[in-house]
């Protein structure tokens, strides 16, 4: 599984996984240094059918394979994405 | 058994460090600054709920429907459900049409209910076909009073809401039912309803289409009528309505590398709040979540 943290810009962010199973995800956001109430946020989840190569849906590959918490939540299927807010004011 | 708990631990937390996201924005967002216009109450009164969000507005009349200049100064115009917007567009539509279309290439917002269809039919003909409209004009005034278990059709609503049925309540007799929709026209909710002289029918029930920068919502059901979906559904517009444009931003960056659109997810949050969005999918292959607020 491929877990990817964007650098570009300083606001939008995001977590790509390659080869993702199908089940069920929980997205998980928390507001941090938010100075208004409903600090107003859009989220977007893309998908490309069927661009797996395993039919199967086994465990997909990381650029941290290493990272067997990573693959033990996946084998949950059940993946927390932890998306944090910082606002800071002008 | 102990090692494996710890184990278990400092994966989750690895974990969880590895995807956290640090997002500096460094501009403010206010919703003061959307301007809100609604009609007079008639059978609906959204303005109503607006009050019980805690957003302010401005009433709008009919005729200053009329005027671009004057529509423009709104990011977003509600027209209530009510039978002299009925007989007024009926009236006026061919001087209203135009001027609500300009308005809404150019970025504006309309939130119609029920009755209020007669701006739909008059300025985006296209867009919702309604109930027996080739037959007769008013035909579609055909819906019966009931409580329908609504589904919501919309991932990114039935996300925010936790939930993929919600109850409607159509709380009088001859409602605008909408027959069906073309592909362009997106659904939020859909459901079994009461419909004189058909019995049951699967309808469209809420449903939002795009014309230029803005859009346009259309709801058969009375907010007013409503219980707290409505104030929900309200506020996840509300949220659509200000994050429109770095979703737009987001979304073409999305479909530019290939991915089609899953789940749009609209929100606001608050200091130390965490929200919580469970998401299916479908099918194993590439899946990117992004995520996208105001500032720099």
């Amino acid at each position: 599984m491929e877990s990817n943290i964007s650098g570009e810009g300083a606001k939008q962010k995001y977590v790509e996984i390659s080869d993702a199973s199908a089940g069920t995800y929980t997205v998980s956001i928390t507001g941090f240094n938010v100075s208004n109430e409903n600090e107003p946020f859009t989220i977007l989840i893309g998908t490309v059918a069927g661009s797996s190569d395993d039919d199967n849906g086994s465990e997909p590959t990381s650029t941290s394979p290493d990272t067997p918490g990573f693959e033990l939540l996946t084998m949950m299927v059940a993946i927390v994405i932890a998306l944090i807010l910082l606002k800071k004011k002008k | 058994m102990r090692k494996m708990g710890v184990f278990l631990g400092l994966m989750l937390l690895l974990n969880l460090l590895s995807l956290s996201v640090i997002v500096t924005a460094e501009d403010e967002y206010d919703f003061q600054d959307l301007k809100f216009a609604v009609t007079p109450e008639g059978w609906d009164n959204i303005g109503y709920i607006l009050e019980k969000l805690g957003y302010s507005y401005d009433i709008i009349l009919f005729d200053e429907l009329l005027n671009l200049t004057y529509v423009s100064a709104y990011d977003v115009i509600f027209i209530n459900c009510a039978s002299d917007v009925d007989y007024y567009f009926q009236l006026h539509g061919d001087e209203a049409g135009p001027v609500l279309n300009s308005y809404v290439e150019a970025g504006g917002i309309i939130y119609a209910s029920d009755w209020a269809y007669r701006v739909i039919e008059e300025t985006f003909d296209d867009a919702i076909k309604f109930y027996g409209e080739e037959i007769e004009d008013n035909l579609c005034k055909i819906g019966q009073a009931c409580n329908v278990s609504a589904d919501v059709v919309d991932p990114g609503f039935a996300a925010y809401l936790g939930d993929n049925i919600v109850t409607v309540e159509f709380n009088m007799d001859a409602w605008v039912v909408m027959e069906s929709v073309p592909e362009t026209t997106k659904q939020y909710l859909s459901g079994v309803v009461e419909i004189s002289g058909e019995g049951p029918m699967d309808v469209p029930i809420t449903v939002s289409f795009s014309r230029g920068e803005g859009y346009v919502i259309f709801t058969s059901f009375h907010y007013e009528a409503q219980g707290p979906m409505a104030e929900t559904l309200m506020e996840y517009l509300v949220f659509k309505a200000v994050t429109e444009d770095i979703t737009s931003t987001v979304e073409s960056s999305l479909t530019g590398e290939g991915y089609d659109i899953a789940y749009d997810i609209r929100g606001g949050i608050n200091q130390d709040e965490t929200k919580d969005y469970n998401i299916e999918i479908d099918e194993s292959g590439d899946t990117k979540f992004v995520l996208d607020c105001y500032g720099e």
